[in-house]
């Protein structure tokens, strides 16, 4: 018995040992990663670009088997990224793999030159121009929009705005519908308590950093424990390249130009328009009604970013009645991009509403 | 779980739960614009005291450089606006073939 101690023992301090080696060697490359600039880790070619909105098309071995391709709509706050962080886990790349012809509209890094950028900038200039150029590409006569927060706002003005837009699918990924429901922050904003003005920096955005303090300040000791948890699996180089790229995204905001935010402020919080299903924009009245395409609203149940009652009323204004659907998620904000649950659960429920609201080809499409 | 691990996800907890509380409550967001505006305040001493010393010695201050970047903004997006007008003026690649919607639906 002794023996078999003494080896146990042995086995276990070997292992404590090599976890340490492993632990200060990973601990060195997480510090070295963390100042280098990520991109998604999918292939792509920009197809189309203007200012510094940018139509990616994602490249795969896999053929395609679906039409229409699949137009991704990003938020104006946070990075496309999180829909692509890390081969084997990405958004982006489940859909390829699933045969579909995946695009990315990324409106960029804002700057000085994007202040007067607004929501009629984003609909009515970028929105039509990149979904021309995606059916161009790509030889189809229509879209699937799939918008992510802010993006899905995008979705819903854009597929409501014109006569006949070219979009079969709209699916609206945690997009926020009921400002009055969105937490005590916004509850600030509304209230007149946080001035929008304070708000914009000299380039007449609102800086990363106030973007990041907003959403960090929702939990500001949270890191403890995740710091800990990162120490105690240090020695990981699965969980380290996981965390590292969940991290980084959480601190890689992007500046919110000015005119959005004022409308931001004054439309969507203050006033609340888009509870009420219309909203008035560039001269005339965008009705949610008269989306025609069908509609997906997925929502996460543990969102604390867009909570489920800030997107619950999609199911009564968007589009015709018949043609909704509605999937409840249990993960959070990040379930539709990163975590075991979106690929165990998340991605395949939204591949299989889009493959059952898409055309399978007779014979599959090489990219 | 390892017991330190166990006992500093104790220990967040039982400081995070009133952290949170309090970031989320009328108090915190009625100190928020009071915190914003002194800090604002502080930031525009330190920068007209050293505006004085760079003046001296005839260098740019935090305030000319902030004031020329306005400008440079403003005239950026006034060229980037001529840009693409007359980029579309001379397009001859795809225009969109959305229409949009009229007063009648």
């Amino acid at each position: 018995m002794w023996p078999l101690l003494g080896s146990d023992l042995a086995g276990r301090v070997g292992r404590d040992l090599e976890r340490s080696l492993w632990r200060a060697r990973n601990g060195l490359r997480y510090v070295q990663a963390m100042s280098r600039p990520r991109e998604g880790a999918t292939p792509k070619d920009v197809v189309w670009k203007r200012d510094r909105a940018e139509l990616w098309r994602y490249r795969s071995e896999t053929p395609i088997r679906y039409a229409p391709p699949v137009v991704i709509v990003h938020s104006l706050v946070s990075r496309s990224y999180i829909l692509d962080l890390r081969p084997g886990s990405s958004h982006v790349e489940y859909l390829l793999a699933q045969g579909f012809d995946v695009f990315m509209l990324d409106w960029g890094i804002p700057d000085e030159r994007d202040a007067d950028n607004s929501f009629e900038t984003y609909v009515d200039e970028y929105m039509p121009l990149a979904v021309d150029a995606a059916l161009a590409v790509s030889g189809a006569h229509e879209v699937t929009l799939s918008g992510y927060c802010l993006g899905g706002v995008f979705g819903i003005l854009y597929a409501a705005s014109y006569s006949e837009p070219p979009v079969r699918n709209l699916v609206l990924l945690a997009t926020p519908i009921d400002f009055s429901q969105m937490g005590p922050m916004v509850a600030a904003v509304a209230s007149g308590r946080l001035d929008t003005a304070e708000l914009l920096d000299e380039t007449g955005n609102v800086p990363p950093d106030a973007l990041y303090t907003g959403f960090y300040m929702q939990a500001p000791t949270k890191e403890i424990a995740q710091y800990a948890t990162l120490l105690e699996n240090l020695w990981n180089d699965e969980f380290v390249d996981a965390y590292q790229a969940m991290a980084q995204w959480s601190r890689d905001h992007v500046p919110l130009p000015g005119a959005a935010t004022r409308q931001i402020v004054d439309d969507l919080i203050r006033r609340n328009v888009l509870a009420s299903g219309r909203w008035e924009l560039g001269g005339r009245e965008i009705d949610f009604g008269d989306v025609q395409a069908n509609v997906l609203n997925a929502v996460a149940v543990k969102d604390n970013v867009v909570p489920l009652a800030v997107t619950e009323p999609v199911m009564q204004l968007v589009g015709e009645p018949s043609k909704r659907d509605e999937l409840r998620l249990t993960g959070g904000h990040v379930t539709f991009g990163a975590g075991s649950h979106a690929f165990k659960h998340t991605l395949p429920a939204l591949s299989r509403w889009l493959a059952d609201h898409s055309d399978e080809l007779d014979s599959p499409k090489e990219r | 779980m390892p017991f330190w691990l166990d006992a500093v996800r104790r220990f967040e907890r039982a400081i995070g739960v009133p952290v949170e509380r309090f970031v989320t409550s009328d108090a915190y967001f009625d100190l928020l614009p009071h915190l914003k505006r002194a800090q604002s305040q502080l930031e525009d001493a330190v920068a007209a005291m050293t505006e004085e010393w760079y003046r001296l010695v005839n260098l740019p201050s935090g305030s000319d450089v902030r004031q020329m970047r306005e400008q440079l903004s403003r005239m950026e997006r006034q060229i980037e606006r001529l840009t693409k007008q007359l980029a579309d003026r001379d397009a001859t690649g795809p225009t969109p073939t959305v229409r949009k919607r009229d007063q009648n639906g």
